[in-house]
């Protein structure tokens, strides 16, 4: 008796699903963030957090195994009876619609800096809202083709990043460890939230066709990802000084700025806008998880108006609110705890509960 | 029911049609050149340049004036001028006159080109020996020459790759200011009214002011030490007379010389300190093609002492030229990142005032040359 | 008092039909002369229903119905009407041995013999016997087989299909000479009574597909079909759908290739071409050429193929982008020469574009409807007066001429009709909102014609296979054509049930 069998995925869109809701905005920002705390030693943080990250996700995996057939969702009422199940499910709609919304507010401002500054904000998060709408309305599978495809579409861009090697200076990364360890470990915690993006598998995990491949799926996403980060942070470390890295909020866009070919320049605003493709793919599958929550939430099957009434609310309110630099970083700082939370304590100490009530099950069923 | 609710959408955007961003590109007046120079007052004066592209204009650009406080006061008064809304988006090359960059660190006027997303950071900062008014009339005189933007830059770039001058743009020159182990330079400029030419490097020091200048011999030794030369290779002239040669006479002989051109070139450098000071050992390998030998030594017989006086020569000039950072306390090589790299204890106490513990720093060079080939002649 | 008449005489008409309905459903009698008063009854006002009353030598009367020119007139003279007037030893037992001709069906109501006369079957009514014999005797007026214009083949065959479905079908199977080459036929029309002949090797292709495609046929109820057009639209899974979702060919070893992959083909009848489904996107950018050349060039020319797609329907709208909102990333040079042309013309950049894709688009269709000699002269007119008038009278730029040409011709480059005129087609929006977003607004484009693309589907098949979902061995045969003895599997996006391709005839069925 499969719930979920008519939308079942395939092990390469469970990776790409994951992997391509984890890479984000943390490509522009994170070279910034972690020389911040960590001089060019930050990318020694980033191994921390990709082991971190992959610590959580087999946490996860390992609870889902025991309930192959349930996703959080239907899991949470089971395990905690129905009342407190229910509040979990609300904050964990909470913390996925407000995931949501900081990106979509976060991508609206970005392309409003980067390239339409007197375009008023709300036409941008209405065209932007249209093809998420499609997506996210059309279910699990779709969204995982759509991750595929996104993934093949904004291949080209990774290698662009390569031309700001003409101007490199290997030895910003020497020496290595020159403040020792304690700024790294410090750094770390700006390097999990990046990654979030795998606790998601707490939702794909009922839909994987081949249930065994999952532990291998989410460290192949997770492996990608850190590769991913690793090539960006060393390049852009290499580029800019240690001390320059630090003035500049988006420091990847500025290497693409300084890009010169004979027939094309200027690629961070071809690379930002075909950005707006990889980041919609970091805003559906948060969205499709709120609107999930609230439709199992109400006992309702199909999501589809739920994901009509969070975009209507989301495009009527984005007519007054216009993004400001530091609203965003106060909401991305909520952002971070709350991923820090949602994504990494809350599946250990939920992998520990389950551990623990399976347990006494089990026993006061022998006995 | 989905496509009403796109066409919906789609036309209430044609009718509010608010992208405010639109600017067709005829209509935009996009500055090519940006000038900053002091007049006698010492008032700031901005000079920019866009192309016109009306058929009806007689001119080809137009070239405007104003004095102003910051740079993005110049641009308000500006757009009062001139047609169409003055865009620095395609800005080609900045010319910083000579006299203001003696006064004011020039990157203290620039902070708008930087913050603003939409401006450029690959315009060409250049240094100009003279007033910008003057530069400009002058360009506007060569009737056979292109627009003044698209004329500067090919000027510019032509020197980059002849290894006349070092490729700062406004990235590496905002790079070269925030980079404590390094000092900032950049392209040299001066005109009279048939020509425009590069002249070498400027060098700056470390509070951003104009010290001095590497003329057209120097400038490729710089950009051998940062490596940066082009692919065209650097040539070195120098009299040489060979003491086993038998020639007329030995002095006033020196109208036939030495010339050799770098073709590869590796270079290492060892950081050490001694008694607080540092000791950088610079060991640099070349490979060089001969282009020219005096036709009298034969080349067999002293090849030895030909790579002898080549490396001789070669350690004399960056020798020089060192003792010429050292006297300035400028660092425009950049061994501030090798110290930071490799004695990052003792940079650190030294790091908020490099250009100072480098002009007592001691730099020893270990040159190694290998003759590739010597031509065709024998 | 004429309105009235007219009424009364067309109720009168219903109610014939309604009494041909009832005679249409009965048996044959067996006197003659009654079966001669109900086909004058039911073929009133037919001329070119031909009745020819004879004697058998047994004495009894004879009549041979057929429709002039849908039957060969040789074969009737020749083969039906001589042996029966001449044989000696006739009988209604043995008319099967008399008449010469390969099928004969015996009939026994009215409604078979009508649609049997209507397919160019001779029917043969004896007196005293209550059947009738249909003789086939087809032979209509037809096209000679020739290579199909739209898809013509440097290497490849020069056949096309022609307009009869039975010729068709035979033209398919000379190229798969297997006895798992099966065919439904379907008639489809009520009036039209068109045959669909359905394609399959029945080891390879999917069952559920090929219920989910007789579904569809079934549930047609339409006046007549005449075209495979018709039927596509009836059939597709998304009428909105702004790519084809199946494949109409004209082409008889093209046909054979995807039944071969496991796909089904649809003949009709009248129509000279076959229906392919299900299709992906990427299988209309290959064409049988591409197997008949070294792989190396048809690699080459698969590229080129996807790099046309994307100039075709993207190169306007980023041209209006980047000359309306980012000239910025235009090199300063060649920025000046833009802005030089752009200089002269009065338009914004939207209405230069339009203004030139709409005179080409409407050159390209008046060139296709005219005779050939006219249809140059079309060309040559357009030619001059876009590529030099125009730009000499300001208004189009030359940049502008360079970009709608190279996007034509783009076009061109796509190998299939329908998704060429698709892709036409979806510049338009494209360019609409280059005009109103910038480079924004083409990347909310495209993300909507991808959300479009992930979630088509074509007969139940994802369309986006195998980029979404991803399956890496049908790249073998998709932007890159490897060599044929790589490629060993049928691709997965056809749903095959068998997926070795090559010695299947060892290890038959392995997949089942």
């Amino acid at each position: 008796m499969k719930k979920y069998a008519l939308n079942e995925i395939t092990t390469s869109q469970f990776i790409f699903f994951i992997y391509k809701t984890q890479v984000g905005m943390g490509i522009l920002t994170m070279p910034r963030i972690t020389a911040e705390e960590a001089g060019t030693d930050g990318w020694l943080s980033v191994i921390f957090g990709y082991f971190l990250a992959i610590f959580i996700s087999l946490v996860i995996i390992k609870v889902m195994e025991k309930y192959p057939e349930d996703t959080l969702f239907d899991l949470l009422p089971k395990v905690f009876g129905k009342w407190i199940g229910k509040l979990f499910i609300i904050g964990w709609i909470g913390y996925t619609g407000y995931f949501a919304i900081v990106l979509l507010l976060m991508t609206v401002f970005i392309i409003q800096v980067w390239i339409f500054p007197q375009t008023p904000s709300f036409l941008v998060m209405w065209l932007f809202l249209i093809p998420i709408y499609m997506i996210t309305r059309s279910g699990i599978r779709v969204i995982g083709r759509y991750a595929e495809f996104v993934y093949f579409i904004t291949l080209w861009m990774v290698p662009l990043l390569l031309f700001g090697l003409k101007d490199a200076h290997w030895l910003n990364l020497l020496p290595i460890l020159k403040e020792g360890w304690k700024p790294v470990l410090v750094a770390v915690q700006k390097t999990v939230v990046p990654f979030i993006g795998f606790e998601l598998a707490f939702i794909l995990y009922p839909f994987l066709k081949n249930k065994k491949s999952a532990f291998k799926g989410i460290i192949i996403a997770n492996t990608l990802t850190f590769l991913l980060y690793m090539y960006v942070i060393i390049i852009t470390y290499v580029y800019f000084s240690p001390d320059e890295i630090k003035e500049y909020t988006w420091p990847t866009l500025n290497i693409l700025k300084s890009i010169e070919l004979p027939f094309l320049e200027r690629f961070e605003i071809i690379f930002l806008s075909f950005y707006m493709i990889i980041l919609s793919m970091t805003i559906i599958p948060f969205l499709f998880t709120a609107a999930f929550g609230t439709s199992k939430l109400f006992g309702q099957k199909s999501h589809k108006i739920h994901v009509r009434i969070y975009i209507g609310v989301i495009a009527f309110f984005s007519i007054f609110y216009t993004p400001i630099g530091q609203n965003m970083e106060s909401l991305g700082k909520w952002a971070d705890y709350l991923g820090i939370g949602f994504g990494y304590a809350f599946p250990i100490l939920f992998g520990l509960y389950v551990f623990i009530y399976t347990k006494l099950k089990n026993r006061r069923l022998s006995a | 029911m989905r496509k009403t609710f796109l066409f919906l959408i789609c036309s209430s955007f044609l009718f509010v049609s608010g992208c405010g961003d639109r600017m067709d590109l005829e209509n935009a007046a996009f500055v090519l050149v940006l000038g900053l120079d002091l007049d006698e007052e010492g008032r700031l004066l901005v000079h920019t340049s866009n192309p016109v592209f009306s058929q009806e204009a007689e001119k080809r650009q137009d070239m405007k004036k104003t004095a102003a406080s910051s740079l993005h006061n110049s641009r308000v008064q500006l757009n009062a001028q001139s047609q169409g809304f003055p865009a620095v988006g395609k800005l080609q090359v900045i010319l910083i006159s000579k006299k203001l960059a003696e006064q004011i660190d020039p990157f203290l006027l620039l902070e708008y080109l930087y913050r603003v997303a939409k401006n450029p950071t690959n315009a060409r900062v250049v240094i100009v020996d003279g007033s910008i008014d003057g530069l400009f009339n002058a360009q506007e005189q060569m009737k056979d020459k292109p627009r003044i933007g698209v004329h500067l830059k090919d000027i510019v770039d032509t020197g980059f790759e002849g290894n006349e001058t070092v490729d700062v743009r406004l990235q590496k020159y905002h790079y070269q200011v925030f980079e404590k182990g390094i000092t900032p330079s950049s392209t040299e400029l001066s005109y009279n009214n048939d020509e425009i030419k590069i002249t070498g490097t400027s060098l700056f020091n470390s509070e951003g002011l104009y010290t001095s200048s590497l003329d057209l011999e120097e400038t490729p030794l710089l950009l051998i030490l940062i490596k940066e030369t082009e692919t065209k290779s650097p040539q070195f002239t120098f009299p040489f007379s060979s003491n086993s040669s038998d020639g007329e006479g030995g002095e006033g002989h020196n109208f036939q010389s030495l010339t050799f051109a770098i073709q590869k070139m590796k270079k290492k450098v060892r950081v050490s300190v001694q008694n607080g000071q540092f000791v950088f050992k610079e060991s640099i390998k070349v490979d060089i093609d001969l282009t020219e030998i005096p036709t009298d030594v034969d080349f067999e017989k002293n090849k030895k002492e030909i790579k002898k006086a080549i490396e001789e020569h070669l350690k004399q000039k960056f020798s020089n030229l060192i003792k010429k950072f050292q006297e300035n306390e400028i660092d425009p090589v950049g061994y501030g990142l090798y110290a930071r790299s490799f004695q990052y204890k003792e940079w650190k106490n030294v790091q908020d005032d490099w250009p100072k513990a480098f002009s007592e720093a001691k730099i020893d060079f270990n040159i190694d040359v290998t003759i590739r080939n010597q031509g065709v002649m024998k | 008092m004429k309105p009235f008449r007219r009424r009364k005489t067309n109720k009168k008409e219903i109610q014939s039909q309604q009494d041909a309905n009832i005679i249409l459903q009965s048996p044959f009698s067996s006197n003659i002369d009654v079966n001669v008063y109900i086909l004058e009854q039911l073929f009133k006002d037919i001329p070119d229903l031909v009745m020819r009353h004879f004697l058998l030598s047994t004495g009894s009367n004879a009549l041979l119905i057929y429709m002039k020119g849908l039957v060969d007139k040789e074969q009737v003279h020749l083969h039906v009407l001589r042996p029966l007037m001449n044989s000696n030893t006739i009988s209604h037992g043995n008319i099967e041995s008399v008449i010469s001709v390969g099928k004969i069906l015996k009939l026994e109501k009215w409604q078979k013999a009508e649609e049997l006369i209507f397919n160019g079957f001779s029917i043969l009514f004896i007196d005293g016997v209550p059947l009738a014999y249909a003789i086939e005797t087809k032979g209509w007026p037809q096209r000679a087989i020739e290579e199909p214009a739209t898809e013509s083949t440097i290497k490849g065959a020069h056949q096309g299909f022609i307009e009869t479905g039975v010729s068709n079908v035979a033209l398919v199977r000379r190229y798969i000479q297997n006895r798992e080459l099966k065919i439904k036929e379907f008639d489809v029309g009520r009036r039209s009574r068109t045959k669909l002949s359905v394609l399959y090797i029945e080891d390879l292709v999917h069952p559920e597909v090929l219920q989910e495609l007789e579904d569809r046929i079934q549930q047609i109820d339409i006046d007549a079909i005449l075209n495979t057009g018709e039927l596509e639209e009836l059939i597709e899974d998304n009428p909105f759908a702004l790519f084809p979702q199946s494949l109409t060919t004209e082409r008889p070893d093209g046909t054979a290739s995807h039944l071969l992959q496991g796909r089904i083909a649809i003949i009709v009848d009248g129509s000279p071409s076959a229906l392919i489904a299900p299709m992906t996107f990427t299988s209309f950018f290959q064409t049988v050429d591409d197997y008949s050349m070294r792989w190396t060039v048809a690699s080459f020319i698969r590229l080129l193929r996807f790099g046309a797609f994307f100039i075709a329907v993207l190169l306007p709208a980023l041209y209006i982008a980047s000359i309306s909102f980012h000239y910025e990333i235009i090199p300063v040079s060649l920025l000046i020469s833009v802005g030089e042309s752009r200089a002269v013309v009065p338009f914004p950049p939207i209405i230069e574009a339009l203004l030139m894709e709409l005179a080409l688009e409407m050159m390209r269709e008046a060139g296709l409807r005219l005779p050939a000699p006219v249809g140059q002269t079309v060309g040559i007119v357009g030619g001059i007066v876009i590529g030099q008038a125009a730009v000499e009278a300001g208004i189009v730029s030359n940049i502008m001429v360079i970009v709608v040409s190279i996007t034509a011709i783009s076009s061109f480059i796509i190998p299939n009709q329908d998704m060429a005129t698709h892709i036409r087609l979806l510049r338009f929006p494209f360019m609409l909102i280059s005009t109103l977003f910038g480079m924004v607004g083409i990347v909310i484009g495209i993300m909507i014609v991808m959300a479009h693309f992930v979630s088509l589907e074509s007969l139940g098949t994802p369309y986006g296979s195998p980029i979404a979902p991803l399956r890496l061995s049908d790249w073998k045969d998709n932007f890159i054509r490897f060599p044929r003895w790589a490629m060993v599997n049928r691709p997965i996006s056809a749903r095959t049930t068998q997926l070795k391709r090559q010695k299947s005839k060892r290890n038959r069925g392995d997949q089942k």
